[in-house]
């Protein structure tokens, strides 16, 4: 199936940094089939505090599937405070052809990450995530009939001057209500996203009065699907970002497969080597 | 040609807006191009209560990506027909039916790093059911965990086995400074492999190994991958001497033979800067399951620059960046090809 676009996509920004974003031609020509000349639209829109704040458009032309010129192919984009406490923005990426052309062989985002830095705090590295038609998560809805993101290694420790917070992003049209549940059954209940809204989640919040430190796994489900990452960070400084990561699907892939499936499988190994 | 019968075009999935598959099979029909959010705007569908949404997305992309024939058909407008088989997929699937299921390994290789006192590399494996509500789990699996130095010998091996509910949670760093004197300064690398084999016919469900590396004021932490191929790959960063310390880890994962690892930057295809100037070209040989740890390091022109790497290897490999902090207290990983 050939289609004119790349399924929109979405990055967080976090308070406090700038973002590098790489605009990736050779994946680009990689996707696309062979057309004699071709402009693909690549478009950066930031969003805070529910608005649309500013966006960057990009015109790449295209050659016989070879990059021929278009602008920098790099953005540098700085956050801006949020207005509102615990927010920040984010940045919704959108991939066409300019005459809608069907141009591309596969939809998904591309594989590409995304620089996060700012004066004297430690880089970080973070890619585009699926706004919408992630596979794993259209899998899990089909098996599961349900939405449900893990993270299995959160590692709050206030001695060691580090903490996590989870950084929710709703970049749909209606608000989003989330819960969430440990393995030690802490729920957090109904918590309300708001439209065009990221929203920090700090995890101190599961410490019991004179605890410093909860080490385990959490599960968040939600009425509506959502961009969730987490991030680990300084304990009294959230725009102290040491790493960011996306959380993980409840994966519904199965965990055998049919021995003809398997035969075929290590065949495919051996060939493609040759 | 298959008619899916199971999926009546009749059926609403969108109650608020009285939408219906029929409705949607129409709208990606008449306009191929059309995007989800497209599809949103033009129908309303999802809009109100929202209940939907994962369920209009789910129809959404199973119908995108299939090759739609639509037939008027007396009752319900519309007959849905599904064909996006090839015969040689129809004729597996026949031959599927009358084979045996059988486990699926799945092997992860990941680079772990430990410091005295400042960097150590933990692993965990949970399966928890899902919302941990003991109704849907991951399968029980075998699980084997190997520590490897960076020469490729075997530090630590132990077999565990994962239940439903149970975490696997180790320092696996600790088993690379048995032996070991370790110099104040030094970052020692290895590897850990992972092995994990399902012993009932299930779903991954929330599995997944994640590496965590602990600093002192700030862990980062990735889920574990299967091994990459052998070829070319690539990272960007930019070069900030006096704040990051960029390492490339690069594990060779054949157990017989060396990898040839050659590494290049900066490949500024975007800056004409320095443009042929303080080059890097590095060519590592990697023993067989032995691990390396290069640092990105350049001349002075370069900071603050964008810089782009490209590498290659001979034989398959697990690739990561650790970015870390020049005071060691902040690190993160990421996978790469």
């Amino acid at each position: 199936m050939l289609s004119s676009h790349i399924y929109s996509s979405i990055l967080p920004l976090p308070q406090g940094y700038c973002v590098d974003m790489l605009i990736p031609v050779s994946l680009i020509s990689s996707r696309m089939i062979e057309t004699r000349k071709c402009i693909i639209i690549y478009e950066y829109t930031y969003f805070l505090d529910g608005d649309e704040v500013s966006r960057k458009t990009f015109e790449l032309i295209f050659e016989n599937n070879r990059y021929i010129e278009g602008q920098s192919l790099s953005y540098r984009l700085y956050s801006k405070r949020s207005i509102k406490e615990n927010q920040c923005g984010y940045i919704e990426l959108d991939v066409k052809s300019k005459d809608g052309s069907r141009v591309f062989k596969a939809m998904s985002p591309f594989p590409q990450y995304e620089i996060f830095s700012n004066i004297g705090k430690k880089s970080f590295f973070s890619s585009f995530t699926n706004k919408t038609s992630d596979p794993q998560i259209i899998g899990q809805i089909e098996l599961f009939k349900r939405f449900v993101i893990t993270y299995p290694a959160i590692n709050i420790d206030l001695k060691k001057d580090f903490s996590t917070a989870f950084l929710f992003i709703n970049p749909y049209e209606k608000p989003i209500i989330i819960v969430l549940k440990t393995q030690d059954l802490k729920t957090i209940d109904r918590k309300k996203i708001l439209p065009r809204e990221a929203v920090y989640f700090p995890l101190s919040c599961l410490l019991s009065k004179g605890e410093n430190s909860w080490k385990g796994q959490i599960h968040m489900t939600a009425n509506n699907r959502i961009v969730a990452v987490v991030l680990n960070h300084k304990k009294d400084d959230m725009d102290s970002i040491s790493n960011m990561e996306h959380l993980d699907p409840f994966r519904s892939d199965s965990t055998h497969q049919r021995f003809s499936q398997k035969i075929r499988s290590a065949l495919r190994n051996i060939f493609s080597k040759k | 040609m298959k008619i899916d019968n199971k999926i009546s075009p009749s059926k609403v999935i969108c109650p608020c807006f009285d939408i219906t598959i029929a409705h949607l099979m129409r709208a990606i029909y008449d306009n191929k191009n059309i995007s989800y959010d497209e599809f949103l705007t033009m129908t309303n569908a999802t809009n109100k209560c929202t209940a939907c949404s994962l369920d209009v997305e789910y129809y959404f992309t199973k119908f995108k990506n299939s090759n739609l024939i639509l037939e008027v058909d007396a009752d319900t407008s519309f007959k849905i027909q599904l064909d996006n088989k090839s015969r040689k997929e129809k004729f597996y699937e026949i031959i599927d039916r009358f084979t045996p299921m059988v486990s699926m390994m799945q092997t992860n290789y990941i680079p772990i790093i430990v410091k005295n006192k400042t960097l150590d590399s933990w692993i965990w494996i949970a399966n928890n059911s899902m919302m941990h509500e003991r109704e849907v789990f991951g399968s029980k699996m075998d699980v084997e965990l190997i520590v490897r130095n960076h020469l490729g010998d075997i530090k630590h091996k132990k077999k565990y086995f994962l239940d439903h509910e149970d975490c696997i949670h180790e320092n696996v760093s600790q088993f690379l400074l048995k032996d070991v004197e370790l110099d104040n300064n030094e970052i020692l690398a290895g590897s850990l492999e992972i092995n994990r084999l399902p012993i009932e016919i299930g779903v991954r469900g929330a599995t997944r190994p994640q590496l965590e590396i602990l600093a002192k004021e700030g862990s980062g932490a990735v889920h574990t991958q299967g091994k990459g191929r052998s070829g070319g790959g690539g990272f960007s960063c930019l070069y900030r001497p006096d704040t990051d310390i960029i390492f490339i880890a690069i594990t060779n994962t054949d157990t017989n033979n060396k990898n040839d690892f050659s590494i290049e930057y900066p490949i500024n295809n975007a800056l004409n800067f320095n443009k042929g100037k303080d080059i890097v070209k590095d060519c590592i040989s990697i023993p067989p399951r032995g691990t390396i740890l290069h640092e990105v390091k350049l001349g002075d022109d370069y900071i603050d620059q964008l810089i782009h790497m490209k590498w290659s290897s001979t034989g398959s490999k697990s690739s990561y960046v650790f970015c870390v902090s020049t005071d060691l207290s902040q690190i993160s990983i990421d996978h790469v090809t």
